[in-house]
């Protein structure tokens, strides 16, 4: 239904703090103040109101935002240094999403920059001379799966990139970012969502990870980053996600995080705050929102009956996203009076592709797919972008490609391991039969 | 431009960060930032650990904070040359201020401290960085848990938590803090503390019932606790109904129905059952009216029933 057709002035659903002001009502304030001028002329009481289908994504503005960045960025992203294979994925992703075909040159162009950024480890560090970082290598191997031409695949070293992964598990399960790194949940994702494209994940990976997540889970049902920390928006989707790889979501109370992940959608905004009394942020469009197909999947295996519209406001998002995030000259953000950035556009851009598609649990196939005839567009319907796949976000069609060509490679060297092979057909089989 | 003395680093050949013109997103690094980079290359291949080593890092990583390898190399100069520890983190006290969302500052800082096996003046530390930038950061927060627990300095958080609720309820970082404390606590036990929480809760929901923190909270405590909701329903449904008196807000109706969904749970017989389902079906249809943004949800829990 979204906040423009509900029969609300937009004053009556605004925060009212109630007379008692502290630092979180102000800026809270600040933001709603932000927010409603750039709404106020599209919603239904508005007398002169102008029709929803005037909103508009400015594809061509974000498609060209993102090939300046592709080409080159100034002295000023020196603090991005490290995060060159991510500021690939950013933009990559991203221009996949909006339709837009990479060139020939930007292809051999990415797998270079790519190929220097990996190292003799396996792993791929954020940028050429630095050592392999999990989070970095999570966004490598993303970007050459939407590249997805055989020479991208074959950038990866399967074996040695499982043999490094394997050196950075923790008793507990969890894994460290790097060697002697943090450890968190987003290491837990970013680790099981790569072996997962490429056909690595063994018992030994996966091993404890489960356990480690739902330790994380907390009294307000969303996840934090580590045992005790605050129920996060990034870090339950990264939690819930890995969960879903590993098949092994009810090792969390789903119906307490559904709880909770619905409660962070802004009644005024549309949009999704990352943690409770917290502003709302583009990102989170993605984050909180990707959360979404994969309850729903948990419902449908549940055989829990729901609306087959699903559980969050979809049109309330897209129009946070299409009305506050966009920057006329391209590029999306955070939230209004904010400079666009590639992050930002990456995750506004999958929370939006999220929000227009609807998934459905494929109980046989046992992945996602669409159910075209539920896709909700905000907008003109050329705002439509491809759908991304809600555990990988990377296109569905990317995730198919890279999955099948890999589906056939054995998960590790065989000749070290060969009882190990053996033992992975029985998980997955065992799999197979419990999903049935 | 020469930024780099030559002659300090006259012996030391460059490595270019050679990714060839064939390449995407280069960053166009100032020439400072790349002359230090190009001899910090050659360094770490060399693995020269010395002071000048030293130096060059902290000009990095002034920089360029997040650079995790800059980090690393760092770490390994300071254990091979001894370097006092206490004056490393003082170094990095206003990079963190300047920084606060860094994650490499504040791991170097946790390995630093766990090295030198004190917490020396870090919970001071913490809370300067909270009032002084966010009060919600959420590596500060999580890095004061790791200290509080290694270091098994649990007595006087508790009182901490309640400063920091004081200073804005609205902070939910503070309220998991809190709720960290009693849970984890070996000096804590959450049920000695049960009633006086309530309380506490109930203080601040009355001071602002839009406020979700405390309600969460208040549902959060009780359920860790060895109680149900349930056994609390003849004192917070009334609570609540007062609250409410003269408008409704959506979160004493979300909590009345934690409350009843609790006591169905307890209910036997199919009527009693019957009974209380349609007391929560009634509460869901009016949050589906009072909590809009959320009505997909609410409808689908009332027809869950």
């Amino acid at each position: 239904m979204g906040i423009l057709d509900l029969p609300f002035s937009l004053d009556e659903i605004s925060y009212n703090d109630g007379g008692i002001q502290t630092e979180s009502s102000n800026v809270q304030i600040e933001v709603e103040n932000d927010v409603k001028p750039l709404i106020q002329p599209y919603h239904i009481m508005e007398e002169n109101r102008i029709n929803s289908d005037h909103i508009i994504l400015n594809r061509h503005a974000h498609i060209k935002f993102l090939r300046v960045g592709l080409k080159g960025l100034s002295s000023q992203a020196v603090g991005l240094d490290a995060s060159q294979a991510w500021i690939c994925y950013w933009i990559i992703h991203s221009l996949d999403l909006l339709g837009a075909t990479l060139s020939k040159s930007e292809i051999e162009r990415a797998i270079n920059t790519l190929s220097a950024c990996q190292n003799p480890t396996g792993g791929f560090g954020g940028g050429p001379y630095q050592f392999s970082h999990v989070a970095p290598t999570y966004a490598a191997v993303n970007t050459l799966a939407i590249i997805g031409t055989e020479e991208a695949y074959n950038v990866i070293n399967r074996e040695k990139l499982y043999e490094w992964f394997m050196s950075l598990k923790q008793p507990d399960g969890s894994f460290q970012m790097n060697e002697g790194g943090e450890i968190d949940v987003r290491g837990c994702y970013c680790v099981l969502a790569t072996a997962k494209l490429l056909n690595i994940l063994t018992p030994e990976l996966t091993s404890g990870v489960a356990e480690f997540i739902a330790s994380c889970q907390t009294y307000e049902g969303g996840i934090g980053g580590y045992p005790g920390n605050e129920a996060h928006g990034g870090y339950s989707f990264c939690g819930l996600a890995a969960l879903e790889i590993l098949k092994k979501t009810d090792y969390i109370n789903s119906d307490s995080l559904m709880e909770w992940v619905t409660s962070c959608q802004m009644k005024l905004e549309g949009g999704f705050q990352g943690r409770i009394n917290k502003l709302v942020d583009g990102c989170y469009s993605f984050w909180q929102g990707g959360s979404f197909p994969l309850l729903e999947g948990i419902y449908t295996k549940k055989n829990e009956p729901f609306d087959t519209c699903g559980f969050f406001d979809r049109e309330a998002l897209q129009e946070y996203i299409l009305l506050c995030c966009q920057n006329q000259y391209g590029g999306l953000l955070d939230k209004p009076k904010k400079s666009p950035d590639f992050y930002h556009t990456c995750y506004c851009l999958s929370g939006l592709s999220l929000a227009q598609h609807y998934y459905i649990y494929d109980t046989i196939q046992d992945d996602f797919k669409e159910n075209q005839e539920l896709t909700t567009i905000v907008g003109k319907v050329s705002n439509l972008i491809r759908a991304t796949h809600p555990v990988h976000n990377i296109s569905m069609v990317k995730v198919k490609k890279i999955t099948s060509y890999f589906s056939n490679s054995s998960i590790v060297n065989v000749d070290s391991t060969e009882s190990l092979a053996s033992s992975i057909e029985i998980i997955t089989n065992k799999d197979k039969s419990s999903d049935n | 431009m020469e930024t780099v003395t030559e002659q300090e680093w006259a012996d030391v050949e460059r490595t270019l960060q050679d990714e060839g013109p064939y390449s995407v997103v280069p960053i166009s690094y100032s020439i400072e930032y790349s002359e230090k980079m190009d001899i910090l290359r050659t360094l770490m291949k060399n693995n020269e650990k010395s002071e000048r080593a030293l130096k060059l890092t902290e000009e990095i990583i002034a920089m360029s904070p997040s650079n995790y390898v800059i980090w690393k190399y760092r770490q390994e100069i300071v254990k091979e040359l001894n370097v006092d520890l206490k004056s490393e983190l003082d170094l990095f006290t206003n990079y963190a201020k300047e920084n606060p969302k860094c994650y490499q500052l504040w791991h170097y800082r946790q390995l630093i401290i766990e090295k030198l096996n004190d917490p020396l003046n870090e919970l001071k530390f913490i809370e300067e960085m909270l009032k002084g930038d966010d009060l919600k950061n959420y590596h500060a927060w999580s890095y004061r848990e790791w200290i509080v627990k290694h270091f098994d300095l649990w007595k006087e958080e508790f009182e901490f938590s309640t400063s920091m609720v004081k200073y804005d309820d609205r902070n939910n970082a503070a309220w998991n803090y809190r709720f960290f404390i009693l849970s984890e606590s070996p000096y804590h036990d959450i049920n000695e503390y049960l009633k006086d929480e309530i309380e506490f809760s109930k203080q601040k929901i009355n001071f602002d019932p839009t406020n979700p923190s405390p309600w969460m909270y208040l549902r959060g405590i009780i359920e860790k606790s060895k109680y149900e909701l349930a056994e609390f329903a003849d004192e917070l449904l009334p609570f609540c109904e007062f609250l409410q008196r003269n408008e409704f807000y959506k979160y004493a109706l979300e909590f009345q129905l934690k409350v009843n969904e609790s006591i169905l749970k307890t209910l036997k017989s199919e009527k009693e059952q019957e009974q209380q389902k349609d007391i929560c079906r009634s509460l869901c249809s009016k949050l589906e009216e009072y909590d809009k943004i959320r009505r997909k949800y609410w409808k689908f829990i009332r027809e869950s029933y």
